[in-house]
């Protein structure tokens, strides 16, 4: 007797692979980031960086970061003016909690900026020569730094002078106005002595 | 006369090509995610005006061991708390292609970048674990340009990152195009054009 063989419909179930698929579209799509790095530009300065000894005791304006022996390692802004008139910023946290939110690092600019002004007021033509100086305490907070560099960005570029050697994108402009080397360990023992740096 | 009633045709949606179409947009989506190169924890700086880097850029991240991190409820974002002060300051790297890997260490109390020997330590760290891979990224990628950007928590030492700024500036110059401080955005829009 001859057996008759059922044929089987040989198929593939294909039905189920849009799903599989939609399921790892689900993934990769939320996976993906579109977003960027966001921040801003550290520029490296030529290798030369030879201090001139121009402007020796010169009036500058001089910014203090020091942090805060609190647990939250908020930071202290001191910055003092040409005559010596020392103010003092908080960071915004702090300020607020304070109480004294005119003394948050954002109101920074303003000071400086009237500062400069006065400056020109009093010698037309060599405002832009008074130079800024920034003093971070080891260890003061990195974001204490960053902020008082962008209040400083705001006001003018030209003017600045940095201290530890941190960073200014067009060295050769500021060469002629970075002091001597020790001139800012002068003003530094100053501030010592009069007890606005702690050691 | 018997009107023979029309054959009902079978409704159905043709399902074939769908999943042509979903593999389609898979390979869109596999092709333009790109998977975040360092997973450290950070709570960036504030900055004012932010500028936008390529995801692909080189990283360094410094962090150190004391920091403990808090999820906020409101816009899931990072906050940083710093707990104790004595700890370990960790540097970790990556070409951009690569995850991060950790490539220097060292103890929060005796980081002394004005110690010649141990500023030497972290400069062929920092030679070893990122400029030469960035520099053969560079020639592999026919010199496209490749920005470093420095990834440090607000709460970070501001010697650490001092110190490895210091490195990659004496370092950096023919690899990178340049060095980045990565922020988050903070305060009102800048006014454009405005003196």
């Amino acid at each position: 007797m001859k057996l008759k063989r059922k044929k089987g419909d040989t198929e593939i179930p294909t039905s189920s692979m849009a799903d599989i698929a939609f399921l790892l579209i689900i993934f990769f799509m939320l996976s993906t980031t579109f977003s960027v790095n966001k921040g801003f530009d550290f520029g490296i300065p030529p290798k030369e960086q030879e201090a001139t000894t121009e402007s020796e005791s010169r009036p500058a304006l001089t910014i203090i970061v020091d942090s805060l022996k609190d647990p939250n390692r908020n930071f202290i802004v001191k910055v003092m003016d040409e005559q010596g008139n020392i103010e003092d910023y908080y960071s915004e946290s702090y300020a607020v909690a304070m109480g004294q939110p005119e003394r948050a690092i954002s109101s920074l600019s303003v000071f400086m900026n009237q500062v400069f002004e006065d400056v020109r007021m009093q010698q037309p033509g060599e405002w832009y020569k008074l130079p800024v100086y920034i003093l971070v305490r080891r260890e003061a907070p990195w974001e204490g730094f960053v902020e008082v560099w962008d209040e400083v960005q705001d006001v003018e570029k030209e003017q600045i002078n940095f201290f530890p050697d941190i960073v200014e994108k067009d060295k050769r402009k500021l060469a002629t106005h970075i002091p001597h080397v020790n001139t800012v360990r002068d003003i530094i023992q100053q501030y010592r002595e009069q007890g606005i740096l702690l050691d | 006369m018997k009107v023979k009633r029309q054959k009902v045709q079978e409704a159905y949606i043709p399902t074939a090509s769908m999943s042509d179409i979903a593999f389609l947009l898979i390979i869109f989506f596999m092709v333009s995610s790109v998977f975040p190169v360092d997973k450290t924890q950070m709570d960036l700086p504030g900055w004012g005006d932010v500028k936008n880097y390529l995801e692909d850029s080189a990283v360094l991240a410094i962090s150190t061991e004391n920091l403990i991190y808090v999820r906020n409820n409101v816009d899931r974002n990072l906050t940083s708390i710093a707990g104790l002060t004595n700890d370990r300051v960790i540097i970790s790297a990556s070409d951009g292609r690569t995850l991060s890997q950790e490539i220097y260490q060292h103890n929060s109390t005796t980081w002394d970048m004005s110690d010649p020997e141990q500023f030497q330590k972290l400069k062929d760290s920092v030679n070893e674990g990122l400029i030469k891979k960035v520099e053969l990224r560079r020639m592999q990628e026919g010199n496209r340009g490749i920005t470093i950007v420095v990834k440090a928590d607000k709460k970070a030492p501001f010697y650490a990152v001092d110190g490895v700024i210091e490195v990659l500036q004496e370092l950096g110059g023919q690899a990178a195009t340049g060095i980045a401080i990565l922020s988050k955005r903070e305060g009102p829009a800048p006014i454009v054009g405005a003196q």
